[in-house]
């Protein structure tokens, strides 16, 4: 397994990077996630899957044992092979998943001039024989050198292709070419990086086969000129590409400059207009201004005489208070005064009223003696007709014997 | 580019994500080889099959020459 490297620097197995734990979904079914756990366990690395019933959990799948390392970034593991049943994920002398050898780079390298994912393609060197990897020229070295070859190939043939589409649609619409080509450039960053890494393998003392001037390996020889003819042949893609966007770009930018400045032109008219709104804006303040003092002149005159108001006004008000404080004595002692009368009043009309009714009383006792004497007249009387007949003039006598018992103020008695 | 590489781009372009063997019923496998290598394919796994998805470096270069 191959630790892309720029410098001839240790393996840090020792520090890891993600402190050598990494747990990551590498299924790109949504409805079916796939997580796997690797992490470092000294110089081996363990490979654990999720448990299917038990989500959370992980199961041990695989352990590479480490057995050896060099300095161009070469480390040998050795593995027993494993299969999920019916499954594609495994591990075998054939098969070794892609997005795992990139999960166990990311302990020791840092992905640069790429996005994390793109150089996924890269597959590690698997054999059912031992090899020596700081044997120059070993298996494992070719590997590597051809898969990049392979890359760099597609890639520059790609970017080709990239240039000549952008240059037909080009013809047709001239504003096509003014995009920004960021797919482009990438590609050619990432070449960049792949070259620079490769140097550490194509150039170390361990490559001493695949080289230009190998004139007994054609195949090597052949890996060797399209790796470094393929990075040239970018180069000059990129300038191209980039001369003849930044040429067309430039025709269109002196166009965006003449209409920008046309533009301001017009914005600075407005910017004068707007000047001399404001100069007459500031005239008409000015007025404003000593009309305003003016009318603050005439405001501390109304203010002193108001407050000259006030002082009388409040002045009449303690004089109204003390009046009506005056009044509602006055008030008070005539309430009280009428008070008394009525009680004086109420109380002679009680002593009258008392009076009549002892009056009343007298009276009444008087027409009950009279009653009584009358009674007792005429039952004499009676005796003295049932002794003898009255004559008339006895019965006169009796009439005005009677008349003359009954009182004066008998009022509206019955006569007897 | 030719057509059918174009159409095969597309078409990734348009499907997104999914399993790699109906991918491979569906586009010519060459192609599908050339995508995985440039890294506009990245290849994933479920328990029981091998999985595909669009890179934003394929999708930008589907954008960037408006092919879709």
């Amino acid at each position: 397994m191959w630790i892309p490297t720029v410098n001839h620097i240790p393996i840090p197995f020792e520090e890891p990077h993600n402190d050598g734990v990494k747990i990551a979904d590498i299924s790109d079914i949504i409805k079916r996630p796939f997580k796997i756990k690797i992490q470092t366990n000294g110089k081996n690395i363990d490979i654990l899957t999720q448990n299917e019933k038990e989500t959370d959990t992980f199961d041990s799948f695989i352990t590479l044992h480490f057995e050896k390392f060099s300095h161009n970034g070469m480390i040998k593991y050795s593995f027993e092979p494993k299969f999920f049943e019916n499954g594609e994920f495994g591990f075998d002398d054939e098969s070794f998943p892609g997005v795992v050898y990139h999960i166990i780079k990311e302990f020791y390298h840092i992905h640069e001039f790429h996005e994390n994912e793109t150089d996924s393609s890269l597959l590690p060197y698997l054999s059912k024989n031992d090899i020596n990897i700081g044997e120059p020229d070993n298996e494992a070295i070719k590997h590597y050198l051809k898969n990049f070859e392979k890359i760099i190939l597609v890639l520059v043939n790609l970017a080709k292709e990239f240039s000549n589409i952008v240059q037909e649609k080009g013809k047709k619409d001239s504003e096509f070419v003014q995009k920004d080509f960021d797919t482009f450039f990438k590609m050619y960053i990432m070449v960049r990086g792949y070259d620079a890494y490769l140097h550490s393998l194509y150039k170390s003392i361990y490559n001493k086969k695949c080289h230009i001037s190998n004139e007994n390996e054609k195949e090597l020889r052949r890996c060797a000129f399209n790796i470094e003819n393929s990075v040239r042949y970018f180069n000059v893609l990129h300038t191209f590409f980039d001369t003849q966007i930044r040429k067309n770009n430039t025709f269109s930018i002196l166009k965006n400059v003449e209409e920008n400045l046309r533009k301001s032109e017009e914005n600075l008219s407005r910017v004068n207009e707007t000047l001399d709104n404001s100069k007459k804006s500031l005239e008409t303040s000015e007025q404003t201004l000593k009309t305003t003092e003016e009318t603050l002149k005439t405001t501390e005159e109304t203010l002193k005489t108001s407050e000259l108001t006030l002082k009388s006004s409040n002045t009449n008000i303690e004089k109204t208070k003390e009046a009506a404080d005056d009044s509602t004595k006055w008030a008070i002692r005539g309430i009280i005064f009428s008070a008394i009368l009525s009680i004086v009043s109420i109380s002679y009309s009680i002593c009258l009223s008392n009076q009549s009714s002892k009056e009343l009383k007298e009276t009444s006792t008087k027409l009950e003696h009279f009653f009584k004497n009358s009674m007792e007249t005429t039952e004499q009387i009676l005796d003295s007709v049932m002794m003898q007949m009255p004559t008339k003039s006895e019965l006169l006598r009796i009439d005005s014997i009677l008349r003359n018992n009954i009182p004066h103020n008998s009022g509206k008695g019955k006569n007897h | 580019m030719n057509e059918k590489k174009k159409s095969a781009l597309v078409s990734i372009y348009k499907i997104g994500r999914g399993y790699l063997e109906d991918l491979r019923n569906t586009i010519d496998p060459k192609y599908i080889d050339e995508f995985i290598t440039a890294g506009f394919i990245i290849c994933g796994f479920t328990r029981t099959s091998k999985t595909w998805r669009i890179s934003s470096l394929g999708k930008g270069y589907v954008e960037d020459l408006e092919l879709a």
